[in-house]
């Protein structure tokens, strides 16, 4: 029984068709399943329907951050009512302010730290998965210096990245809010220069990764894409070494291999794209309604409100700033590295 | 986050310590100075104390792996486009031959091996067929001149007619 089991699995491999050369891109991750494209024949079209997915789901975010922003609003109008009617009594009105402001942004604030965390983790991974299928077609295309040089770096770069981001400045984004609502109730020069030191460390932080990156991407396609060119040169010159029927056939099957494995690493390369678009776009423009919201509302109350709330709103904003950096930094150094991989050789 | 807390509830710690001795010592006075310098010190040591514990080994391990894992990619997309090479070139090969033995009249099967060379050119050709001396003869010529295989590389299989 067991050796007709093993007969039928063997006649079922030689059953299969050989394929030709393939690569194929990793499926998009769940998060982003509903805004992937049909076709990705055109990279265009394909970004437009992403966009236009995530802005007919973005109505229900907005009817929230709307929610947040005028109840926020309404605390402030209704703070600058009762500081006018009762004098002496400030520091308390600016504490009740401040914690009531505080608790009405934890509600959805604490869900987009932590949707921008899932983001930052799902896009890390489908880069894990992505860059392997780039390489090896790049790789086939000859670009073997550059493709290692580019998968190497950025799979250093994202790890370095991605390790800062979830245990460096994700609880940095906490500490700063923790900061900016202590500011917000008392005055106190150390709560400040705390603050403004976690705001430091995260922007350098966030910076110099990228910069780094962009530096070491760019120096490594122009140096690996100058080698690779050479190499594929020095191919053809040994292929016309062969007598001219067999050098023809050579020529002729390398020239395919090479515009068959171009095109297969495009296409992998769009789908990638736009699978790192539909993933990260949806919570991009959440978190980003969130952050123009909340900017209106801090520039609208300043004109009823305490110094202390206006400070803290704009810190608020602030903590939306860095989620939106730190999603935006993930997402753009795996965009860059596709777009050096489509670049192919030369 | 455990080192990050331990971290911060010592710089905490550290800075209620140094807070306490100068409230106690006072501003003035030698001693006071002493023990403004001393805190500042102690302070500093605590702020950077973690980096004691930085291994960077470790750091270039990683990178090493990193670059593993990225040539271990690139061989697999070389394999891949070298067997897809092999494969075209002695299909591309073999119809070369067989359209010429058509031509002839002759009904045969053509084998070609590649050598394992870069770019991997036919090396060796094995062919299986009824074949008169005539067709045999001219064949081979071919092969010679229009591929480069010398005679003593062409396996020639005669089968009944």
């Amino acid at each position: 029984m067991r050796k007709l089991i093993i007969l039928l699995i063997i006649m079922l491999f030689v059953a299969i068709p050989v394929s030709a050369m393939e690569f194929n891109a990793p499926e998009v991750p769940q998060i982003g399943e509903d805004m992937m494209p049909s076709s990705y024949d055109s990279f265009g079209e394909g970004l437009w329907y992403v966009i236009r997915t995530a802005l007919s789901i973005l109505q229900p975010s907005f009817k929230v951050a709307c929610g947040t922003c005028l109840s926020i609003m309404a605390v402030m109008l209704l703070s600058g009512l009762v500081r006018g009617i009762s004098a002496g009594q400030e520091n308390t009105i600016r504490l009740v302010e401040t914690l009531m402001i505080t608790c009405l942004f934890l509600q959805s604030g604490e869900t987009f730290i932590q949707l921008s965390r899932e983001v930052i983790y799902e896009i890390s991974n489908y880069g894990k998965l992505l860059l392997p299928v780039m390489a090896a077609s790049l790789a086939a295309q000859g670009g073997v210096t550059g493709a290692a040089g580019i998968y190497g770096g950025t799979l250093l770069f994202d790890t370095v990245l991605t390790s800062a981001i979830t245990k460096l400045l994700i609880p940095m984004v906490y500490i700063f809010i923790a900061l900016s609502v202590a500011g917000g109730g008392f005055d106190s020069d150390a709560l400040k220069e705390g603050k403004a030191f976690v705001k430091w460390l995260m922007t350098w932080v966030l910076k110099i990764i990228l910069y780094v990156f962009t530096g070491y991407i760019g120096i490594t396609g122009v140096v690996s894409g100058t080698a690779d060119a050479a190499a594929v040169k020095a191919a053809k010159i040994a292929i016309s070494g062969f007598v001219p029927v067999v050098g023809g056939i050579i020529s002729d099957a390398s020239e395919t291999i090479l515009i068959s494995a171009g095109v297969m690493k495009n296409t992998v390369g769009i789908y990638g794209l736009l699978a790192v678009m539909a993933v990260s776009i949806g919570p991009f423009l959440q978190i980003g309604t969130q952050y123009v919201l909340l900017k209106l509302t801090a520039a609208a109350g300043s004109v009823v409100s305490g110094k202390g709330s206006s400070s803290l709103l704009r810190d608020l904003c602030s903590a939306m700033g860095f989620l939106l950096a730190m999603t935006g930094a993930v997402c753009l150094m795996l965009l860059i590295s596709i777009v050096c991989f489509m670049k192919g050789v030369g | 986050m455990e080192g990050l807390r331990t971290y911060i509830l010592s710089v905490v710690a550290s800075a209620v310590i140094c807070s306490g001795l100068r409230a106690l010592f006072g501003e003035k006075g030698s001693t006071a100075s002493l023990l403004r310098t001393i805190c500042g010190i102690y302070m500093a040591f605590v702020l950077v104390s973690p980096l004691r514990n930085v291994d960077f080994s470790i750091y270039s391990d990683y990178f090493t792996g990193f670059m593993e894992e990225a040539q271990t990619a690139v061989l697999d997309g070389e394999n891949v486009a070298l067997k897809e090479l092999r494969e075209r070139i002695k299909e591309e090969t073999e119809s070369y031959i067989l359209d010429k033995a058509v031509s002839l009249g002759a009904d045969v099967s053509v084998e070609v091996s590649l050598a394992g060379s870069t770019p991997p050119a036919p090396n060796k050709i094995t062919i299986k067929g009824a074949v008169s001396p005539y067709v045999k003869k001219v064949l081979s010529r071919y092969i010679k001149e229009q591929l480069g295989i010398p005679e003593e590389a062409q396996i020639w299989i005669q089968s009944a007619a």
